[in-house]
């Protein structure tokens, strides 16, 4: 049976590489006595895929991972035994069971909920001029990523983003906006932030605080 | 609580954050209220550190205690340690982001000499004074353990305190002393009465501080759980300590020596404490540590019933140190299930005289046997452990370590089921003479003897035989240090202030700015590393009892010289010493 466990990564565990995270939840489902199906082959390992990864300092309300258990337990009692054994800072939301027909992680989620919070001079001013220029589809918006070769290629944000807004909160400045998340055109939360602060002058010098993911959307 | 906020900017900078935050399972809460705040550093990465045992057992032992909260400190690598000094920002420990300097006991485990410069690195960082004179009342008390403490001296204007031997027999004590009347002054004094701890500003030079160790292995304390690292550790699994001692008698071995007599546990315990590891780690390798675990009486019992127990769960168990002997083989090939990791064994010398003069009780015929046993199993990845600069060694024996691996390479060529070739690499250590072994008196060869003997060897070897070496200019100041006495505190300052750091790794190693520290301090590695001592004379070390007796050394370093061996303690007793204090040696073990 295939269970999708939901999760958030919060507090020190945004400094919790992915490969890291893969290896300790792998403990703790070993911690949990889950009846784990693995793979053939020389090297077995467990049957278990992931939502794409977010980056080192980037802390989400919403993580998913699958996971292939032998069986046919309910999903709260797999919650109820995985929960105890999670290390600080990877909170599980819940367990669901998948039917056979759900297409896998990778192709299931459309965009992703993001919060920035930065700290601007003026965040007040900096929020209109934010929300301006992003308004303005005259104004450029791309920047440079590395691709996967590892080659410089050149993205506009701005196709890749919705539900663009800025304002100030508490002497800061915060940007939200939904970013592309599916396989083929997936937007990297500090790519999206690195555009932001290379064009619109008032964010040249603004130094960011925190990055949250607060929902990813099908 | 640290000030987070710049914590969290600076973790921002460097690698492998997470090594630095803490958090992980089963981390200990930290008590509320005012209880003694131990800080347990290792001078070495987070990785290394983690990885150590003995880190471990003190760690659940100390928050065990309802007075005590202990937390754990590691050296910062380069861009960490850049990122502290940029800030301003004193090393933190990991549990609560607390400065060193706030502790009440900072407890530096070394375990190898080359350690000393990342300790100033640690103390320097917190804004500690190195030492101990320049330390003031409200300052951190300093206190050392690990085996490097059995030569105390070239350390003993740096730290307050030393615990000479092992630390979990003696340190819930020392902590309700403290306890007591919580003054850093008073404390010293009482303390200085309680076995096993040495205080350099109340001993005189002709103390005698006794070695303590755990009489019965099996009620000794041993944690139940490990802190599971995020990051690969060096070693990512369920340690459990069969035996603690070697009964082997090895004379070039300082742990066979000073961790005497051997004293082993009960196979049920060992099974028990294993499970209790599996399930609360979630680790999926039980390794079986000690020196010589294959020597454990224990050994294909437990050996089969962790397998039994475990191998359907894809747990598997690991030996990680082999004896080339059949008995180890069988249980290498029961545990292996692939061939793909390399066999490793160490017959240490190449000639039988040379292996008789360091009593490695094992003949040219056994380890061809094992090895031909290996290649006929599918094995073809060997790794041999050598050893340079032993006493009365002559250059023929030195070459006999070519003649041995060439003879092992051919070998295999009969032997080998399949076509494949053999990877055999062949690593030689520079022998580094240690205190309280038969090999204390004797001098250690200088870097040109080890270099011309590594040449030696590089010209006879075949390329097809990887050898690798250690280097010579490391290894005669681990000896100078080794051998040492109290001159040596003020050149590990010097070589810190010269910015020597981590100098146990090759890269930042600098034999250079390290003759300069000897040299600005009026001394040289020579005179210490090449130092010969006469059987009766005083040794630095002197001030430490190990429990072995000087006339036991004497006589193993005679027979040495006679190549003559020794039997092991499971067979025979040689009159060591210890059962003179401590009672006859007994070594039956419950299944
Ligand atoms: S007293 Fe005998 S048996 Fe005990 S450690 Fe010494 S040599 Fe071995």
């Amino acid at each position: 049976m295939r269970y999708r466990i939901n999760y958030r990564k919060i507090a020190s565990a945004i400094y919790i590489s992915h490969l890291d995270i893969q290896r300790a939840f792998q403990r703790a489902f070993h911690r949990a006595k889950l009846p784990l199906e693995y793979t053939m082959g020389y090297n077995p390992h467990e049957k278990m895929s992931y939502s794409p990864p977010l980056p080192l300092f980037v802390s989400s309300d919403d993580e998913y991972l699958d996971l292939d258990l032998a069986g046919d337990e309910p999903a709260k009692e797999i919650y109820d035994r995985l929960s105890p054994q999670m290390p600080k800072g990877l909170i599980l939301n819940g367990v669901t069971k998948l039917l056979p027909t759900e297409k896998p992680l990778s192709k299931t989620f459309k965009w992703a909920d993001y919060e920035f919070t930065l700290e601007v001079d003026d965040p007040a001013g900096a929020a209109l001029e934010t929300k301006g220029y992003y308004e303005d589809p005259e104004k450029p918006l791309a920047t440079t990523k590395r691709t996967k070769t590892n080659k410089e290629a050149l993205v506009d944000i701005r196709p890749l983003t919705c539900e663009f807004d800025a304002r100030e909160s508490d002497g800061r400045l915060i940007i939200s906006s939904f970013l592309n998340m599916s396989n083929e055109s997936l937007l990297n939360p500090l790519t999206f932030l690195k555009a932001l602060q290379e064009n619109i002058p008032a964010l040249k010098e603004s130094e960011t605080v925190k990055i949250h993911k607060i929902k990813a959307y099908r | 609580m640290g000030d987070t906020y710049r914590i969290k900017d600076i973790l921002k900078n460097v690698m492998k954050p997470s090594r630095y935050t803490g958090g992980e399972f089963n981390e200990e809460t930290m008590k509320e209220g005012d209880v003694i705040n131990y800080a347990l550093a290792f001078p070495d990465t987070y990785e290394v550190g983690m990885s150590h045992l003995g880190m471990k057992i003190l760690y659940h032992l100390l928050n065990g205690m309802p007075n005590v909260n202990c937390e754990r400190a590691f050296a910062p690598q380069d861009d960490m340690a850049e990122e502290l000094r940029k800030h301003n920002m004193p090393l933190f420990s990991l549990e609560t982001y607390k400065s060193l300097k706030d502790f009440d006991f900072i407890g530096f485990s070394l375990q190898y000499e080359m350690c000393m410069t990342t300790v100033l690195h640690m103390l320097s960082l917190s804004n500690i004074p190195f030492y101990r004179e320049d330390r003031g009342i409200d300052d951190p008390i300093l206190m050392a353990g690990g085996s490097v403490t059995v030569n105390p001296l070239p350390y003993n204007k740096i730290f307050d305190m030393f615990i000479i031997g092992e630390a979990e027999e003696v340190l819930p004590e020392l902590m309700d002393l403290y306890d007591s009347n919580r003054n850093k002054e008073a404390f010293l004094k009482t303390a200085a009465q309680v076995e096993g701890v040495y205080i350099p500003s109340v001993h005189g030079e002709e103390a005698r501080v006794r070695r303590l160790y755990v009489k019965d292995m099996d009620k000794a304390f041993f944690p139940d759980k490990f802190i599971v690292p995020f990051t690969e550790a060096i070693f990512d699994r369920a340690a459990v300590e069969v035996m603690r001692g070697c009964p082997r008698g090895c004379r070039f071995c300082q742990a066979g020596m000073i961790y005497r007599p051997v004293r082993q546990k009960n196979v049920s315990t060992l099974y028990d404490q294993a499970e209790k590891l599996i399930a609360s780690t979630g680790y999926n390798e039980i390794s079986l540590s000690s020196l010589s675990t294959t020597d454990y009486m224990g050994c294909e019992k437990l050996v089969n019933d962790l397998y039994d127990r475990f191998a359907s769960e894809k747990t598997t168990v690991n030996l990680p140190s082999l004896r080339i002997d059949a008995f180890s083989m069988k249980l290498a090939k029961k545990l292996q299930t692939t061939r793909t990791i390399a066999l490793t064994f160490a017959p240490e010398a190449g000639s039988q005289r040379m292996r008789d003069v360091i009593n490695k009780n094992i003949t040219e015929d056994e380890i061809m046997a094992t090895l031909s046993e290996a290649f006929a199993s599918g094995y073809n990845k060997i790794k041999l452990y050598f050893m340079i600069g032993l006493p009365y060694e002559t250059d023929e024996d030195v070459l006999d370590i070519s003649r041995l691996l060439k003879k092992i390479y051919y070998s295999y060529k009969t032997a080998a089921p399949n076509g494949k070739p053999l990877a055999l690499s062949a690593s030689v250590a520079c022998f580094v003479p240690k205190p309280h072994t038969p090999f204390e008196f004797f001098p250690q060869d200088s870097a040109e003897e080890f270099k011309r003997k590594i040449r030696l060897l590089l010209d006879s070897v075949p390329k097809k035989i990887k050898l690798s070496y250690h280097e010579p200019d490391l290894s005669i100041i681990e000896g100078a240090f080794a051998r040492g006495d109290e001159r040596l505190n003020d050149v590990i300052v010097s070589a810190y202030n010269k910015g020597c750091i981590f100098d146990s790794w090759t890269d930042h190693f600098d034999a250079g700015k390290w003759g300069e520290a000897f040299a600005d301090c009026g001394l040289s590695v020579s005179e210490f590393a090449e130092r010969r001592f006469g059987y009766d004379e005083r040794l630095p070390w002197d001030i430490i009892d190990i429990g072995v007796s000087r006339a036991f050394l004497v006589k193993e370093a005679e027979k040495a010289g006679r190549a003559e061996t020794t039997p092991n303690c499971f067979e025979k007793c040689s009159a060591c010493g210890i059962s003179e204090k401590d009672g006859k040696c007994r070594f039956e073990i419950q299944d």
